[in-house]
């Protein structure tokens, strides 16, 4: 119930005139039944007077039909209240203009609501949900992405906003409603000429209810349980989407095998799904006999009522013709009700994954390193798994030194930046930044002072501008301290600030050097005195990489910074090399102190120093 | 009365008639909605023919003849679509069977280029790439899978099994575990995992791999294939230099009767090479052996010599070249 709320208060905050739009029309239309039907009971007895019908029924066609004599009594009624045709005339022309005009102002109504609907509810409302979802994936500790049981979770959330189910919920509540005033309403007016009419048609779609309502929650849990799998059959067809996988698929010619499994996985998923369809059609069949054999027999009962003249020959048309809607109202009525309580919970998916503890931001502004960054004895356990990435790390950083990070493939180098810059919470021990643990700063200001490029740098298919300044949009224009940061980084001068970089838009097509070089133009764009760079060089030349790690030691004068490198040539440009091992610290000291000791560094270099004599 | 029946029946008609109009009037509505719609799905649906009738290139082809591979380039250009820059302005080189050939260059000379072009991933421009004197569009898809394997630079990382990373180099090995196994050898990815094992994040036991181990895992997967030549792009990027060092020396070994073609940064690596192609503005502009470029003192010497530079007894020598 929360949810639908929450839903609502959303929705008519963020589109107000079309949510009343939309709320005022269901709320005419949940009353036309039951005018139409107070309008066509006087229609059609005032129909039947101006013709004569009911006097002439009475006496002649009574017995001749084998209509009772109730009809009779009730024409007779009417023909002494009829004998001047013209009052009964003019009252039949109001009645008929009255009917049509229930149903146009309904059709205008209706189109002012469709446009309403589709536009606002549907379109505008779907993607501020969508805002919605990536502004709360925004504010997620980092570490979350690494947990497959939150990954499902954003999955859930993001069905449910691509499949617009929260704008439906939206929709289909007020239609519930819609029908629900419609079910009693029309019942109210045709209960004010028989009550008999009343419980036959209600308690002939009851069935119908509660099998929608069970079905409904068992289709849910399936498409639950088959979440898993949908991820794999999403992750296999991209396989075949994604360029450079397809590129591998072809080259390797494996196509057929990935087709192979996803078919099966589909295969799996669909016999799961056409189990639970059976039993829900054969249910569906089972309810709609039971609500044909309910409206066969109220109609039959109205009938008797009418030729016992307990009910007028108008109320009996009007009460034929409003069963049919009441039925039909009823039948969509269930229809929404019954796949509540799937879309209901696709709603609690979404919410819960709005409800994720956020990653606390801290109040503190940070207004920059003025001695030190030190690691209290910091363990940290990636999600899930049973081994320390890093086991009791102490370690000092001073102001302005210059450090290497080296290891084996695995060692923990990535994972203990990402500790360091407070992207990762450690599972014990303490990150501080001048005596002061680091999830106190707030993130905002915590970031805008530090730099940072990941081993795994994102190459955006926009300007070559955007690009580099994407780091400090604030400078975005600022065009000379673009092109310095482009040309410390030693990109191509031949490109110019507007380029598109990338084929996807019809851009450049870039080599991984060429990306890689963007990537720390836009590292070096920004000018922050923590700079981080995972892995800067490893596709580039050896020209421009000598050229380039020279050219940030040169920059970075006076600047923290720690590089993460596979070349132990670098180390000896840095005050102070750190080696790796098993997520341990194996050896810290500077080039000539490691070398001279014979260790585990001086098995590096050894490494890779020899390819080089 | 027989009027009288005449009149009850105009009447019934009547009513019909009213509660009738009624559901014309939304029926009409469902039929206006439903043509609407059919019409938006006809739309899509004729993308979805239109893109099913694009051309196809064809998986069949001539049968390669011959044990021995020899591939020869002939003048190749290329330029990507639309940017009007050749990539490659006539390049032409010749690799016997068996040779190890290091292909290197600057950042954007073009050295992938020629890794897609041998894969047939694009077509040249100009010249034409000869395998066995046959053009290399013309061959057999299956035959041309026999003569490369490749470890792309943006090698994948498919979230499936060990073994199916390793067995989508040559799927008839899907089963063979010894011959999955040697191949992680070669790749220096023995003892990640269980062949069984889920790799990545999408089951929830997966083995999370690192940049370096995924590395290791697309060589060993270029290496199961029994090809005339394995071609690597870049295979030692993410490594440590330990694993760097050992990849270097296991290809030696272990390519033994296989060629290679090898695109590295890590000039070290061409000192393993039989034949060395630098790639410049365009063309082959230095071919040889290692000492034979270093004594010409060309660009690959000074290359070579401004990566040494950080190695040298000499402490003030890193930097510029």
């Amino acid at each position: 119930m929360k949810h639908i709320f929450r839903i609502f208060k959303s929705i008519f905050g963020w589109v107000p005139a079309s949510a009343a739009i939309t709320a005022l029309d269901y709320l005419y239309e949940a009353f036309v039944p039951a005018i139409v039907a107070y309008v066509s009971v006087n229609l059609f007895d005032s129909a039947a007077k101006a013709m004569g019908v009911g006097g002439g029924m009475g006496a002649g066609v009574g017995a001749d039909a084998g209509m009772g004599a109730g009809v009779g009594a009730d024409a007779g009624m009417g023909a002494g209240m009829g004998a001047g045709g013209g009052p009964a005339l003019s009252r039949l022309y109001l009645y008929a203009g009255l009917y049509l005009g229930v149903y146009l102002v309904n059709d205008l109504a209706n189109y002012a609501r469709s446009i309403a609907i589709h536009a606002g509810i549907y379109e505008k409302g779907t993607a501020l949900f969508r805002i919605e979802l990536y502004e709360k994936l925004a504010k997620l500790p980092l570490i979350n992405f690494e947990d497959a049981e939150l990954l499902n979770k954003k999955e859930r959330a993001e069905k449910a906003v691509n499949d617009e189910t929260l704008s439906a919920i939206c929709n289909h509540t007020m239609r519930l409603f819609r029908a629900g005033i419609q079910v009693a309403s029309v019942a109210a007016v045709l209960s004010g000429y028989s009550l008999w009419l009343l419980p036959l048609s209600l308690l002939s779609v009851l069935p119908y209810l509660f099998a929608r309502i069970a079905r409904g929650r068992e289709f849910f849990h399936v498409k639950r349980c088959q979440a898993k799998k949908t991820r794999l059959l999403s992750y296999l067809w991209g396989l075949f989407t994604a360029r450079q996988t397809a590129k591998e698929m072809r080259v390797m010619g494996f196509g057929g095998y990935i087709a192979d499994k996803w078919r099966g996985a589909r295969d799996e998923a669909n016999e799961e799904l056409w189990a639970v369809q059976k039993k829900d059609a054969m249910s569906l069949l089972l309810c709609d006999g039971f609500r044909i054999i309910g409206y066969a027999a109220s109609v039959a009962v109205v009938l008797a009522l009418a030729l016992r003249g307990q009910v007028s020959i108008g109320v009996f048309g009007a009460a034929v013709s409003a069963f049919l809607s009441l039925q039909s109202g009823m039948r969509n009525f269930l229809e929404h009700l019954g796949r509540f309580p799937e879309q209901l919970s696709y709603a609690g998916d979404y919410y819960s994954f709005l409800d994720t503890p956020e990653e606390k931001d801290g109040a503190a502004a940070y207004h920059g390193l003025n001695e030190r960054i030190a690691l209290d004895s910091v363990s940290f356990r990636y999600p899930n798994s049973g081994r320390r990435a890093l086991n009791a790390i102490s370690l000092t950083i001073r102001k302005g030194e210059k450090i290497a990070i080296l290891g084996e493939n695995g060692s923990g180098k990535t994972t203990l930046s990402k500790v360091l810059l407070g992207l990762y919470p450690p599972e014990s021990g303490q990150v501080l930044y001048d005596g002061r643990p680091v999830e106190d700063f707030a993130k905002g200001s915590f970031y805008s002072g530090v730099s940072a490029i990941a081993q795994d740098f994102v190459s955006y298919s926009l300007t070559a501008r955007e690009n580099a300044a994407m780091s400090d949009i604030s400078r975005m224009n600022d065009d000379s301290s673009v092109r310095a940061a482009l040309a410390d980084a030693g990109v191509d001068g031949g490109i110019a600030l507007d380029d598109m970089m990338g084929r996807e838009f019809g851009g450049k097509e870039l080599s991984g050097g060429q990306w890689q070089k963007l990537a720390i133009a836009r590292g070096l764009f920004k000018d922050s005195e923590l700079i981080v760079l995972d892995e800067p060089t490893s596709a580039l030349d050896p020209l421009i990489e000598t050229e380039i790690l020279s050219k940030f030691v040169e920059a970075a004068k006076g600047k923290t910074a720690l590089i993460i490198s596979h070349r132990v040539g670098l180390c000896r440009l840095v005050d102070r090399i750190i080696v790796m091992k098993g997520g341990e610290i194996a050896e810290d000291g500077t080039h000539g102190a490691l070398l001279a000791a014979g260790g585990e560094y001086a098995k590096l270099y050894g490494a890779q120093a020899k390819w080089y004599q | 009365m027989f009027g009288a029946f005449a009149e009850f029946v105009a009447f019934v008609v009547f009513a019909a008639l009213i509660i009738s109009t009624g559901s014309v009037l939304e029926n009409a509505d469902a039929l206006s909605h439903a043509v609407q719609n059919l019409r938006q799905r006809y739309l899509l649906m004729e993308h979805y023919y239109k893109f099913l009738s694009l051309p196809e290139i064809s998986e069949r082809g001539a049968p390669l003849a011959g044990a021995a591979p020899r591939i020869v380039f002939e003048n190749v250009e290329f330029a990507y679509p639309k940017t009007g820059a050749k990539i490659l302005g006539g390049v032409s080189f010749e690799i016997g069977q068996g040779e190890r050939v290091a292909l290197v260059g600057e950042n954007g000379a073009g050295k992938s280029t020629v890794v897609k072009l041998l894969c047939r991933l694009y077509k040249p421009d100009g010249g034409r790439i000869l395998v066995n004197d046959i053009d290399i569009q013309d061959v057999d898809a299956a035959d041309l899978r026999r003569v490369f394997s490749v470890v792309f630079q943006d090698f994948c990382k498919y979230e499936l099994t060990l073994r199916e990373n390793v067995a989508f180099g040559d799927l008839s090995k899907l089963h063979d575990d010894d011959a999955l196994r040697s191949a992680l050898k070669m790749g220096l990815a023995e003892g990640i995992a269980e062949l069984g094992a889920p790799c990545g994040k999408l089951e929830e036991n997966g083995v999370d791999l690192s940049g370096g181990q995924w590395q290791r895992v697309a060589v060993a997967r270029a290496c199961l294939a029994d090809s005339a030549f394995v071609i690597l792009d870049e295979p030692t990027a993410s490594l440590d230099p330990v694993a760097e060092s050992n990849m270097y020396r296991g290809f030696a070994e272990v390519l033994k009767n296989r060629g290679c073609i090898m695109i590295s940064h890590r000039l070290a690596s061409a000192r393993m090479a039989d034949k060395i192609l630098v790639l410049r503005d365009g063309v082959v502009a230095e071919t040889g052996g290692h000492d034979e470029l270093i004594a010409a003192g060309g660009f690959y010497a000074r290359m070579y010599r401004s990566q040494s530079a950080w190695y040298s007894s000499n402490p003030e020598g890193g930097g510029a070249a």
